[in-house]
């Protein structure tokens, strides 16, 4: 048991402590920035008014309770720290148990002297064990950015105690799928409905008679992370919806250990499902391979992009209601737009528009990067056997980028249209979001450059390059970083403020026309390099 | 229809359907191929052999310009395989040696994606081949074994009329029946006026189905020609029970290893040398005597490394 602890540990020593980190990162970022930004209780109060009028903030942070610090942190940030947590709990069973029966690793240890169920057992105390360490981690991020202690620590004890509920969810999930993509799509998708649950029963609330705090309707209890909130940390501090996940983690683990220490190894209890027996006709080029690998993301992120349009849309127009705040808020907006002042509404929907280019940027060059998966994966050497030109292959999946870059632009922009409820602002929305589109080009510019000329590199340089653009879009205005390093970034030369009537366009199709070169000069690159794996 | 005919019967009178000389392929420091030289006929089965890591894969993946020659001349059809690639791969199919395919696609879809890229599969050959190798189109590729990658991976490349079958170790996932399903199929294209290039560790199917062998070991053919000739350029290993004195039989040009034990003698004689140890043995005694041709593996393991020679060293 010791030994199969050690070699799972080894086997997870760089993505369970990024997973970690990156949650007490969270933590502590958030701590720390809500004293910077909200320094005063007055100020906290102010905006907890807002959001308990509103329900889609509601939904997106959870339930306020009150404006001290603590308590503002712990509305603000607890869901997400959450859901990292189980998130983190369920791929890493995933990793461990069903994806080690589907490689085979299963069958090398179950061939040595050891219980059928130990593997998982041993699986699910070092996944104990990483909760632990990410709960006192999560404590002293909260401690380190200025929370009281106590607090702190049963902050910590939530978002453990949530994971370990998943973790046991994972478990069972690994029991439940055929493959080890289908048990994380299993447990991804439980983390999204406790989510949307939670988002549910927390919009449906009701207001209580201070206006700064409120109580969830029913649905929040069906949720893991629900439960988590009902501590409130740093007000209440009631342990008891805790034994609640405690509980669905132990009774989870112990049906998938008694399914572990039943069934055949290598079955399931879901079938795999049976593909088609021949080729449709989108498979006769390389284009349509391209497509047919790709389209479940490029709707995925266009999802996601509707679902930030219509939050973009109903924000405005219920902030629009809400006019003693404007002025906090106004000013806190305008450090996120590069340039402009125009009226509050535009502002906060010019600010969301900005992180709709990012996923315009983010969902085109993960396009163009799975074009080096393709080649580091050896598929592409069976794709160019056939005669396919390396120019045209790869024209594929900057046209599938391309398309899924459009999608999620427009998505928003339809989406928060018509959540407007005003028509005037409809072409206004679409026009906005379009105009997000050549810096998203510049992305897929930018990867596929990488990818034609030191292909190694295109993963890692081509997310870096996403998280920078992110980081100096989004906070270059609060970071107060120097103009310079601001124009590096293609989002600082879109046009960003509805309505665009006297908008600067220029730099628009500067980065259009620069785009379209760097992709032709790629594609040409790309005729003259040899596979690499 | 008829221009692929005419060009059919041109690629017949042509020889040569391969030529490579002095081919060389570095990657960074590591010299993969070292001055290569294969030359594959028109029409024939050209078996491919090496020890693993001798530089096989690479030189396929060179002759589909799939990577660049670092030095030497090489032409597949006559054409240059880096620069007119795509005009060579619409002649030719070709089975790599780590099939890795997409996992979400099923066997099916990926057979018609890859075959469907070259034109079109003939659909009743395409039917008969997935019933002959025993594969499931309707499963995912995520859940298929190494050798039913491989059958995907065959059926494409067998369910279409090519002109060159580029094969990297084809059958090292198969078992026995589908390695006679394979056989035949190789046999079925050769009867066609196809030519194969088969790199393979499966020393039977090399004797069975291969006209030629090239032998390459760390990057240089280190032995070309029939299985005949090859076998002519190496010793017999002759037993023989006799009085003959053994210090006479040593002395003769062409014969190595000679010991005695007992009444028996051992040694090696080269083929040019069997008839002077014939006569030399004439005046002696010979009650029994046995010559045993050397075979393909013995071929084989004389040119596949030092681990052998330190072995019989040992011995």
């Amino acid at each position: 048991m010791r030994r199969l602890l050690l070699a799972q540990l080894r086997r997870d020593r760089v993505v369970l402590p990024i997973w970690i980190a990156a949650t007490a990162l969270l933590a502590y970022a958030s701590a720390s920035g809500v004293k910077v930004e909200f320094p005063t209780e007055a100020e906290r109060e102010a905006v907890i008014q807002v959001a308990v009028a509103t329900p889609s903030l509601l939904a997106l942070r959870g339930l306020p309770d009150g404006g001290s610090l603590g308590a503002y942190v712990y509305f603000q940030v607890f869901t997400y720290l959450a859901v990292m947590a189980c998130l983190m709990s369920t791929f890493f069973v995933t990793r461990h148990a069903r994806a080690d029966e589907e490689r085979g690793r299963t069958e090398l240890l179950g061939a040595t002297p050891i219980r059928r169920t130990s593997p998982l057992v041993a699986t699910l105390v070092l996944g104990v064990a990483a909760n632990a360490v990410l709960g006192t981690l999560v404590a002293l991020g909260f401690m380190g950015g200025g929370l009281d202690p106590l607090g702190s620590w049963v902050g910590g004890l939530a978002t453990g105690a949530t994971g370990i509920a998943f973790l046991g969810l994972g478990a069972l999930a690994s029991q439940l799928a055929p493959t080890s993509r289908a048990a994380n799509g299993i447990g991804a998708a439980a983390v999204g409905a406790a989510f949307l649950l939670r988002a549910a029963g927390d919009a449906a609330g009701t207001p209580r008679n201070d206006l700064l705090s409120v109580t969830s309707a029913w649905p929040s209890w069906l949720s893991p992370i629900g439960w988590g909130q009902h501590v409130f940390a740093f007000t209440q501090q009631d342990l008891r919806p805790l034994l609640l996940s405690a509980g669905l983690g132990v009774a989870t683990a112990v049906v998938a250990l008694a399914l572990q220490g039943r069934r055949d190894m290598g079955s399931s209890l879901l079938p795999e499902r049976l593909g088609r027996a021949t080729g449709g006709a989108t498979l006769r080029s390389s284009v349509g391979l391209a497509w047919r690998q790709q389209w479940p993301s490029v709707v995925g992120w266009a999802i996601g992009g509707a679902l930030l349009g219509a939050l973009a849309g109903s924000l405005a127009s219920r902030i629009a209601e809400v006019s003693d705040l404007q002025q906090t808020l106004q000013d806190l907006l305008s450090t996120f737009v590069p340039g402009g002042r125009g009226q509050l509404v535009d502002l906060l929907v010019a600010a969301i528009f900005g992180i709709s280019g990012i996923l315009a940027a983010a969902a085109g060059a993960q396009a163009v990067m799975r074009a080096r998966g393709e080649e580091s994966d050896g598929r592409a050497e069976l794709l160019l056997a056939a005669p396919v030109t390396r120019a045209g292959w790869l024209l594929g999946y900057v046209l599938v980028a391309v398309v899924s870059a459009t999608a999620v632009a427009l998505a928003t922009g339809l989406a928060a249209g018509l959540s407007f409820g005003e028509s005037d602002r409809f072409w206004s929305s679409v026009v906005a979001a379009a105009a997000q589109l050549p810096a998203a080009l510049a992305f897929i510019a930018l990867t596929t450059l990488l990818f034609a000329v030191i292909p190694r590199l295109t993963v890692p340089v081509g997310w870096a390059a996403v998280a920078v653009g992110f980081i100096i879009g989004q906070f270059g205005g609060l970071l107060q970083l120097p103009e310079s390093v601001r124009d590096a970034s293609p989002f600082t030369h879109t046009p960003g403020i509805p309505p665009l009537d006297g908008a600067d366009w220029s730099g628009a199709f500067w980065l259009l026309a620069i785009s379209a070169l760097v992709i032709a000069a790629s594609v040409v690159l790309s005729r003259r390099r040899q596979l690499t794996s | 229809m008829i221009h692929k005919l005419v060009n059919w019967r041109m690629l017949a009178l042509m020889t040569g359907v391969i030529e490579a000389s002095g081919l060389t392929k570095t990657f960074g420091r590591v010299r993969a191929l070292d001055g290569l030289d294969l030359s594959v006929d028109a029409g024939e089965v050209h078996g491919f052999l090496g020890p693993n890591g001798a530089g096989k894969s690479t030189t396929l993946r060179v002759l589909l310009g799939l990577v660049r020659k670092s030095g030497g001349d090489v032409t597949v059809l006559d054409r240059d395989p880096w620069n007119d690639s795509v005009a060579i791969h619409r002649e030719l199919a070709y089975v790599p040696g780590d099939v890795n395919l997409w996992p979400n696609l099923s066997g099916g879809e990926t057979i018609d994606l890859l075959t469907g890229l070259h034109g079109g599969a003939d659909p009743q050959l395409r039917a008969e081949l997935i019933r002959d190798f025993e594969l499931d189109p309707r499963k995912k590729a995520r859940s298929y074994s190494k050798g039913n990658r491989q059958k995907v991976a065959l059926v494409a490349a067998f369910a279409r009329r090519a002109s060159l079958y580029v094969l990297d170790e084809p059958t090292s996932g198969l078992d026995p029946v589908m390695e006679s399903v394979f056989r035949a199929q190789v046999r079925r294209v050769q009867a066609l006026g196809a030519t194969v290039l088969l790199s393979s560790h499966i020393l039977s199917e090399v004797e069975e189905l291969c006209d030629r062998v090239t032998i390459i070991r760390a990057g240089v053919a280190v032995e070309r020609g029939t299985l005949a000739q090859m076998r002519h350029l190496t010793s017999s290993a002759f037993k023989v029970v006799t009085d003959a004195d053994e210090s006479a039989i040593a002395t003769l040009p062409g014969v190595a290893h000679v010991r005695r034990e007992n009444d028996t003698l051992y040694f090696d004689a080269e083929a040019d040398a069997v008839a002077t140890v014939i006569t030399a043995l004439a005046g002696s005694t010979v009650t029994s005597l046995t010559v045993t041709p050397p075979s393909l593996e013995e071929l084989f393991l004389r040119h596949y490394g030092d681990r052998i020679e330190s072995v019989e060293a040992a011995v």
